[in-house]
């Protein structure tokens, strides 16, 4: 695995609204290298799309970033003009949004829609180089030269996901963004994607930053994990340590949340209660609401997310080196 | 669990498309049989368009079947039924649907929504119905009732909304409950509490289930029994954990391989399977699983293998068996 190439330092974003401030993504800090393949879970309303959407610098017209730096290659995205944002969305960073049915423009033919992106970025193709590049792109996700005719509706639902991912990965960018790529799939489906990803990420060496609240498939696919609750990182480490030592509750919960398929069946339990609401967080511990390990410390002081074995990080009171 | 609830035998149910003046159908259910014993929990597992949904439907006479026969505590149920008998299966077999933001009315409190079956189904006088309610506000953990009662579905929460789902089919005490996906539009943390529900129910009140899934793991959790379903077709069925830890049929081999498996290291392993679901207007001849069947064999085109059973009640449609 190479060298960094995008770094989150206290990352702080949301939305203005009415009612007050709410700051969806809250201290965020996290290093993605080439290559990584980077699974961020939560429950909906945790803010890991309004995450993707930040550092896609795609936010609505009331969202903010409040504070922090977001640095691709040590350039600042947060304090880039639109312009310079433009240069590097989708050459360098692309995304694949949560439902291709609404992402693919249903009244143009896939071909055009796949040109159209090469063309308004890429001043030195002509029209024919971009169409020979969107065929090479669809042939790559398993998909006929002959569907660049095909308008959306006459796709299979998985097809159009397959889209989705030729047109982030046609200007060969170095970080693809997947938002909930799966959801609307599938369990077949999903499998047939996620293999093609995990191809096309081999041979082109690309950074995958995976957002789900599937947390079974991303420890699966992921090589890093970061658990997000009400807004912060509250666990984060290599995927197979997440799954087998998780530490913070929340993750204990979320991983007994899952029934396996060939394992010992056993009771599982999932976890009561629903996330905070952000304009009225608890004090202390944001999770100390749901919490069954609750002490008095947790609704006063809230904990650091600290580090707790190497690369792994937890944010509980009660969970110390060497756990 | 040995008293046979509901018995469909060789159900098919096609539904017309008018197109250009000819006329075609969508094969939704083709020569479908199953059964559930009371207490039992049956598990209909598929991807989408395979015909699930459909089945639940026609259970619960939403849709008429074209033939074959349903039979409910030994009566025909899918002939006309008098208004009065259609209101009697409708307090027997209810339904718990999948999106649970669809399916509360939303200009309603949960009050008004949770009396409609009382008064409908004359179960309960007038000034008893509030206490009811609220006894079955706290059985789905909705508790303190009166805070809820008040609220329109807009101010719940998607598990919350799945719960008053829950309470409005349990207010009648059904002896059948039809569950399509129930859990599929919530999140993580809330499933497993909705489906221990489920469970809990049938411990408790001995209601037998059919529960509509496209999560493999999910069924073999919840129930005792598995059937899976692919193109209108039932391809295997049998005790949960037999069609998954012996899988026969080479679609549900596909399933089980495609289904996310934290402990494994997906790295190393590739699905063997291409394609699509077929179309359901015009399916494949033969087994309805060949054009995408590893395993598949020339005879496979020519012509529908029959269920056969493969060990006790473990029955397998495939000719390879």
């Amino acid at each position: 695995m190479g060298d960094i190439i995008l770094k989150l330092q206290n990352l702080e974003a949301g939305y203005i609204i009415k009612q007050g401030d709410i700051k969806a993504v809250d201290n965020v800090n996290f290093e993605l290298k080439r290559g990584e393949f980077l699974g961020i879970a939560g429950e909906s309303g945790c803010g890991k799309s309004t995450l993707a959407y930040t550092i896609m610098g795609l936010l609505e017209d009331n969202g903010r970033i409040f504070n922090g730096e977001i640095l691709y290659q040590d350039k600042d995205l947060t304090s880039m003009t639109e312009n310079e944002l433009k240069a590097i969305r989708w050459q360098n960073i692309s995304m694949v949004f949560q439902s291709a049915m609404n992402a693919l423009n249903p009244v143009m033919k896939i071909g055009n829609q796949l040109i159209d992106t090469i063309l308004s970025h890429k001043k030195d193709f002509t029209k024919r180089d971009a169409i020979n590049k969107s065929k090479e792109m669809l042939k790559l996700v398993d998909i006929t030269e002959d569907r660049m005719n095909a308008f959306p509706h006459q796709l299979s639902g998985g097809m159009k996901q397959r889209v989705m991912i030729a047109m982030a990965m046609i200007l060969e960018p170095d970080i693809i963004i997947m938002d909930e790529p799966t959801t609307a799939l599938d369990v077949v489906v999903q499998r047939t994607i996620i293999d093609k990803i995990s191809d096309l990420r081999k041979q082109f060496n690309f950074s995958v930053i995976f957002i789900t609240h599937d947390l079974s498939l991303l420890v699966e696919i992921s090589d890093k994990l970061i658990i997000m609750y009400s807004g912060q990182i509250i666990e984060s480490g290599l995927a197979n340590k997440v799954y087998n030592n998780p530490l913070h509750p929340y993750t204990k919960g979320l991983m007994n949340s899952f029934p396996s398929l060939t394992g010992k069946l056993q009771d599982f339990g999932g976890i009561p209660g629903k996330p905070p609401n952000f304009l009225k967080l608890p004090g202390g511990c944001r999770f100390h609401t749901r919490c069954p390990m609750k002490q008095d410390i947790c609704s006063k002081v809230a904990p650091p997310l600290q580090q707790i074995n190497n690369d792994h990080t937890a944010r509980c009171h009660f969970v110390k080196k060497g756990n | 669990m040995n008293k046979r609830l509901l018995e469909l035998n060789n159900v098919t149910k096609h539904f017309p498309i008018h197109k250009l003046g000819k006329k075609r159908f969508v094969h939704a259910m083709d020569d479908v049989s199953l059964s559930i014993h009371q207490g039992e929990i049956l598990s209909i597992v598929g991807e989408s368009g395979s015909g699930k949904t459909t089945t639940a439907k026609v259970i619960a006479k939403l849709y008429n079947i074209d033939s074959g026969s349903i039979t409910f505590q030994g009566n025909r149920i899918d002939g006309k039924l008098t208004r009065n008998e259609m209101l009697k299966y409708r307090k027997n077999v209810q339904m718990i649907f999948q999106d649970p933001f669809g399916s509360l009315n939303p200009t309603h409190t949960i009050r008004s929504i949770l009396e409609r079956p009382f008064i409908i189904h004359n179960l309960a006088p007038k000034e008893e119905i509030e206490n009811r309610i609220k006894e079955i506000l706290v059985q789905v953990g909705m508790d303190p009732p009166e805070q809820f009662m008040r609220k329109f579905p807009h101010e719940l929460s998607g598990g919350q909304r799945q719960r008053v789902n829950i309470a409005r089919v349990m207010s009648v005490n059904p002896v059948l409950l039809l569950a399509d996906e129930p859990t599929s539009m919530l999140d993580v943390s809330i499933r497993m509490i909705i489906m221990n529900m489920i469970k809990e129910f049938r411990d408790k009140h001995n209601i037998s289930y059919l529960y509509i899934t496209h999560d493999l793991a999910g069924a073999r959790y919840i129930a005792d029994r598995i059937a899976v379903m692919y193109a209108g077709m039932i391809m295997e069925i049998g005790k949960a954990d037999n069609v998954i830890q012996q899988a026969y049929h080479p679609y549900t081999q596909l399933l089980k391989s495609a289904a996310p498996q934290p402990e494994r290291d997906f790295r190393k392993q590739k699905l063997t399977t291409k394609g699509d679901i077929p179309s359901l207007i015009e399916p494949p001849s033969g087994c309805r699983f060949h054009p995408r069947c590893p395993a598949a064999v020339p005879e496979c085109k020519n012509y529908i293998p029959p269920m056969t059973e493969v060990d006790k009640d473990h029955f397998v449609r495939c000719i390879l068996k």
